[in-house]
């Protein structure tokens, strides 16, 4: 699910999805077998919440403006001119877990940065995006996916499904609190 | 996912014999012709089961277990690539990219000792590729190492590393094979 953390702040909570498979290591893609260092490791270190941290995986967090820590990835945006925007890109390393290091290098290579197997289509929405919102016409950048079905959670922080634009309806109305004349 | 991608790199030792340069450039021309054309089938086809595809990022001679790089293909990864391009939803490359490279300075370097026993040959170029995409033309430039190596069915790549020029800058999508 989307949840809208207010601040501008927004994170994509997979850990539902993942509660319901219940198996280690799934968020990172593999079974706790293939990583029994890290795994072995995090078990003495944790205990009975072990199993829990090892399911439920890193975050997925859009932490406003520009840092984005996608589990196993970290991104710096840099906004460079009015219509064009850097995007770094680098693995998440974790502090004396070298078998789960030398994994992430490699996963993040395959998946972020230009090549990447995921980001190079991200970084193409991106484009078109931009491209749409310099056409001025229409006017908007429609944002409104799952405005429909949101929903307030126990916290009392908005959420919406996992491909709903709640994060990016937070992330823009706070920008405009921000750059609006008091 | 795959085990470490890294594995020991052999001394550069004298170039082999059994090369011959006018084979060598036809086969580095095909391999780009392959390329510039999305003809994943053929390229693919080019490779070694112990192929590796290294476009380093932020420098030459980064270690590729530690730092990031553009593209660090073995070839399970290779093949990915391939078949993520092939669905026709690599939107990175819908429309695909029009692009043509030019390959010059072509030296031969060396020889390296292969898993098999053999020895591959090393071969380095120069290379600039114009890519046409719908945001505009794209300049690339740099250095490519090959290792080349003689199957039973003729030379096969084992190896290919592009050092682009501008690496240690902010670089556009790579969609297309670099």
């Amino acid at each position: 699910m989307t949840r809208d953390l207010g601040g501008g702040h927004s994170e994509n909570d997979l850990r539902p999805e993942f509660r319901k498979f219940a198996e280690p290591m799934r968020w990172f893609g593999t079974t706790e077998s293939r990583v029994p260092d890290y795994a072995a490791a995090m078990r003495a270190r944790h205990g009975d919440a072990a199993d829990r941290i090892l399911i439920e995986g890193a975050p997925h967090v859009m932490i406003f403006p520009n840092l984005f820590i996608a589990e196993i990835q970290v991104f710096n945006i840099q906004p460079v001119a009015v219509d064009e925007c850097v995007q770094y890109s680098t693995a998440v390393q974790f502090a004396g877990a070298p078998e789960l290091n030398r994994r992430m290098v490699s996963q993040c290579v395959g998946s972020a940065g230009p090549a990447g197997m995921l980001l190079a289509d991200d970084t193409e929405m991106y484009e078109r995006n931009q491209r749409g919102l310099q056409a001025l016409l229409p006017e908007w950048l429609d944002v409104r996916r799952g405005l429909n079905r949101e929903r307030v959670d126990a916290d009392g922080f908005t959420i919406g499904t996992a491909t709903d634009e709640t994060g990016m309806r937070g992330f823009w109305s706070h920008y405009k609190t921000l750059m609006e004349r008091q | 996912m795959t085990a470490s991608l890294k594995r020991p790199e052999a001394e550069l030792g004298p170039i082999p014999d059994g090369f011959d340069r006018f084979e060598v450039e036809q086969f580095l021309f095909r391999e780009a012709r392959y390329a510039d054309e999305s003809d994943y089938d053929a390229w693919e086809s080019l490779w070694t089961d112990d192929a590796l595809y290294w476009v380093p990022a932020n420098g030459a001679d980064i270690d590729p277990s530690r730092e990031m790089s553009v593209i660090y293909d073995n070839r399970n990864r290779i093949a990915t690539r391939l078949k993520q391009l092939r669905t026709g939803k690599r939107y990175a490359q819908a429309p695909p990219s029009h692009s043509r490279r030019l390959l010059s300075n072509i030296e031969f370097a060396g020889g390296r000792t292969n898993p098999d026993g053999g020895v591959d040959l090393e071969v380095a170029a120069n290379f600039l590729l114009i890519d046409s995409r719908p945001r505009g033309n794209h300049l690339w430039g740099g250095r490519v190492t090959y290792r080349i190596r003689r199957g039973k069915e003729g030379l096969r790549l084992a190896y290919k590393k592009v050092v682009l020029v501008d690496n240690d800058k902010p670089i556009p999508t790579v969609g297309f094979l670099l």
